[in-house]
């Protein structure tokens, strides 16, 4: 597996890594390393969790997210990248490059909404989630705040935004924003272990 | 099956609240403990059910904005045909009065004029606009 070059590895507490996305995702376009070197380290993480979520190794799942970086460089290299929305394009290219690993593997995915599994053991939460779960999820969610709900929906909608993201669109501190999270997860949690529990 | 990992860590690694150093240590012990790789990939799937469940809210959420669309066409509606019946109420009796004073009491014969006023009552009549503008319905 190629890695990635040092100089665009992910690096914990790069200065620019607080810069605006938007200015970040600019600069990369035009090719700035050190904006690459920025937005690797605020999204690699993502990446990785998608891919375990996915059930490959953790391994596994840093080699793809690295080569997934890498993948997108080069397009950018070659003119071909006119846009960068992160980290929901590393995660795609991500998802396509584990697949092709699982293929060449001869492994079987089964990939419904995003939900394949790599692994030969199948974790509950890895099935496709069910409109049931779906439902029970939402009425947990009606039953949180306004303000919880928005900041849920913030987290884990395809906007990509980091809690400091949410805390500052919010106008929440970005302890609260993390404490809300962990919150409506526990809530979810419980919700979904109750079902598993019962399938 | 290892208990090294508490489900705060795990879940602190995949929703990023771990520091460096700790989402360091917890990646070395994954790497090499099965049941941990294990416990976080089911932490890791937990996160991509939630982002499922935030666009599934998301789009729930959208149709209420076009039951607000289709609640205001009919207003819409409703008040641009009371406009219209407004603009023919205040219309006919000017024409009438128009006719009246352009021509002569004896040549316009008298008839014409009680049907004109007739058809005018019978249209206001049968306007029915409810008072949430939610419903406009034309009576014969």
């Amino acid at each position: 597996m190629a890695t990635l070059p040092l100089a665009i590895r992910p690096i914990a507490g790069v200065p620019s890594a607080n810069e605006p996305k938007a200015d970040l995702a600019e600069r990369a376009l035009r090719g700035d390393q050190a904006a690459w070197n920025a937005l690797v380290s605020r999204h690699n993480q993502r990446v990785v969790v998608a891919l375990l979520g996915r059930g490959l190794s953790l391994e596994k799942a840093k080699d793809i997210a690295q080569e997934a970086w890498m993948r997108l460089l080069e397009q950018q290299r070659a003119g071909k990248l006119r846009e960068l929305k992160l980290p929901a394009l590393a995660i795609t290219q991500a998802t396509f490059l584990s697949l092709d690993a699982a293929r060449k593997d001869g492994r079987t995915l089964a990939l419904a909404e995003g939900y394949d599994c790599a692994d030969p053991q199948p974790l509950p939460l890895s099935r496709l989630i069910g409109e049931e779960q779906l439902a029970r999820a939402e009425s947990i969610l009606a039953k949180c705040s306004p303000s919880a709900r928005q900041v849920f929906g913030l987290v884990y909608g395809g906007g990509g935004l980091s809690h400091a993201d949410v805390a500052e669109r919010v106008g929440l501190s970005v302890q609260r924003v993390r404490q809300i999270v962990c919150e409506v997860r526990k809530e979810l949690r419980e919700a979904f272990d109750e079902e598993d529990r019962h399938v | 099956m290892c208990d090294l990992l508490s489900r705060e860590h795990l879940e602190g690694y995949v929703v990023g609240t771990l520091d460096e150093v700790d989402a360091a240590a917890l990646e070395a012990h994954v790497m090499e403990c099965a049941s941990c790789e294990t416990k976080l990939q089911r932490e890791a799937a937990l996160e991509l059910a939630f982002t499922r469940v935030a666009a599934h809210v998301e789009h729930t959420s959208r149709p209420t904005r076009v039951r607000r669309i289709h609640v205001a066409l009919p207003m819409v509606a409703g008040a641009a045909l009371t406009m219209a019946a407004a603009f023919l109420l205040w219309i006919v009796p000017h024409a009438d009065s128009d006719a009246a004073s352009r021509a002569p009491a004896a040549e316009e014969p008298a008839p014409q004029m009680v049907e004109s006023n007739a058809d005018a009552s019978t249209f206001t009549a049968s306007l029915d606009l409810q008072a949430d503008g939610s419903r406009l319905g034309v009576r014969d």
